[in-house]
């Protein structure tokens, strides 16, 4: 008997999908953003709203980060 | 007598199979941080080798069913003797030594349940085998792991050479490069959790069947500590030649698609298992890795190499079931023909690692062909 658990495939297949898009995002956003509070020689330049956003979607892939060992470590769940 | 000789030969090819699954997998995790320069190739290997073998202790919940319902047992079914789980490993060991040399990357599960499929068909006929299984759990989920990853690792290839106007803004590289240890980590400690409990399952149904230990007993706690030093230093020991394909073979890789590639292969890894739907880690890692090749304007993709890694997983189940099978019907019903069909074995690998010296690929030219890695080394020089 055949049986092949479609929705879980597309559950699977949506959540990687979104978590791979909406972490690479993060963090290239927040690259761009922690660039953008330096200038063209180095040198510090006031941006808060940058900084600010940069250290949001970094603290979205640190958090990322955790939820995957807390996946990966079966003593969690 | 013959009991323990038995038992002691499977736990030692056990163990074989062990190394081998870490050294080809070794390339899944590492392969695109050592082809950007993210890490250098020794230290790869250390930490993904280090995070297989605390792995291996962090996951000891090991389910005690290696076959995955694929062989039928009970009433019409096989008996899984330890002779059949031996021509079962023969058969897998052999194809993860075979793809080794021909420096292709292919899952050690579907080597090690081919194996014993071959073995299972020779021991009690076709019947044995739920062939409705082996297409939903194997054949559906590896034609879509790459799908899936590679869709993933495509659409965040775009937008991170989108957003950081094609990884041209300040330090965006060194940044890229950090981030894809971190994943590459990751998907280290995932693999030594889920693959070295194969092994601890091997070896500890081997012990069960010839009454050296009870089931309700768990998994010994030396099968725990030898599964994970065998999975972690074969890890260490890296399949390079695996590496070199991965990392450099299918698409020159920047670290920009090395951070995407991890990410995609790091969240499906992680989110199938906990999904009810496990892809394997060899197949999500090429497909993320043909993912940010076509998600690259003008980067190439060598399809000609990908076609070979696809036949080579399309060949994994049915090669090891046909050196299964062969190995079973030596070694089945004679202590004699275990040992010589595990000489033979010894032999065969013996001969594979012989013929990789004449093109040997190690950590020190396992980047050539790699630009950014080069780059790298010349600034550290």
């Amino acid at each position: 008997m055949i049986t092949i658990d479609w929705g879980s495939f597309l559950l699977v297949a949506s959540v990687s999908i979104a978590a791979a898009v909406v972490l690479s995002a993060a963090y290239a956003g927040g690259v761009r953003l922690l660039a953008a509070t330096r200038g063209p020689d180095g040198s510090h330049r006031s941006a808060p709203g940058a900084m600010a956003g940069a250290v949001v979607l970094f603290a979205v892939g640190i958090a990322a980060v955790l939820l995957g060992l807390w996946l990966a470590i079966p003593a969690f769940h | 007598m013959d009991t323990v000789l038995t038992v002691v030969v499977v736990i030692v090819f056990a163990l074989l199979f062990d190394f081998t699954n870490g050294f080809h997998d070794t390339a899944n995790a590492m392969a695109t941080s050592v082809a950007t320069g993210a890490l250098k190739p020794k230290v790869a290997v250390l930490i993904s080798g280090v995070l297989n073998l605390v792995g291996a202790f962090l996951s000891t919940n090991a389910a005690l069913t290696i076959s995955q319902g694929i062989i039928k047992t009970g009433d019409g079914g096989l008996d899984i003797s330890p002779a059949i789980i031996f021509a079962g490993l023969i058969g897998a060991v052999i194809w993860n030594f075979a793809t080794w040399y021909l420096g292709l990357p292919s899952s050690s599960t579907h080597a090690l349940l081919g194996g014993l499929i071959g073995a299972a068909v020779l021991g009690a006929g076709i019947g044995a085998v739920d062939f409705g299984v082996v297409l939903s759990k194997i054949v559906v989920p590896a034609l879509l792991s790459p799908l899936i990853a590679g869709l993933a690792a495509l659409i965040g290839t775009v937008i991170v050479y989108r957003l950081t106007r094609q990884a041209t803004v300040p330090h965006a590289k060194r940044s890229f490069r950090i981030a894809q240890t971190v994943s590459a980590s990751l998907v280290s400690l995932a693999h030594g959790t889920s693959d070295a409990q194969k092994t601890m399952g091997v070896i500890t149904l081997t012990l069960v069947s010839a009454h050296l230990w009870s089931a309700k007993a768990g998994i010994p706690v030396w099968v725990i500590a030898a599964c994970g030093l065998a999975i972690g230093l074969g890890t260490y020991v890296g399949g390079w030649r695996i590496m070199r394909t991965v990392g450099t073979r299918i698409t020159p890789i920047e670290s920009p698609q090395g951070f995407a590639a991890e990410t995609a292969s790091a969240a499906t890894i992680l989110t199938s298992a906990h999904l009810g739907f496990a892809l394997s880690t060899t197949q999500v890692v090429s497909g993320s890795i043909v993912g940010v090749g076509l998600g690259k304007r003008l980067a190439e993709i060598h399809w000609g190499v990908a076609g070979r890694i696809g036949v080579g997983w399309l060949l994994t189940l049915p090669a090891a079931a046909v050196v299964g099978a062969l190995a079973a019907w030596i070694a089945v019903g004679s202590t004699l023909g275990l040992v010589s069909i595990g000489v033979a074995a010894v032999v065969v690998v013996g001969v594979l690692v012989a013929l990789s010296r004449r093109t040997p690929i190690t950590a020190a030219n396992v980047n050539e062909g790699a630009p950014e890695a080069r780059e790298q080394e010349a600034v550290a020089a």
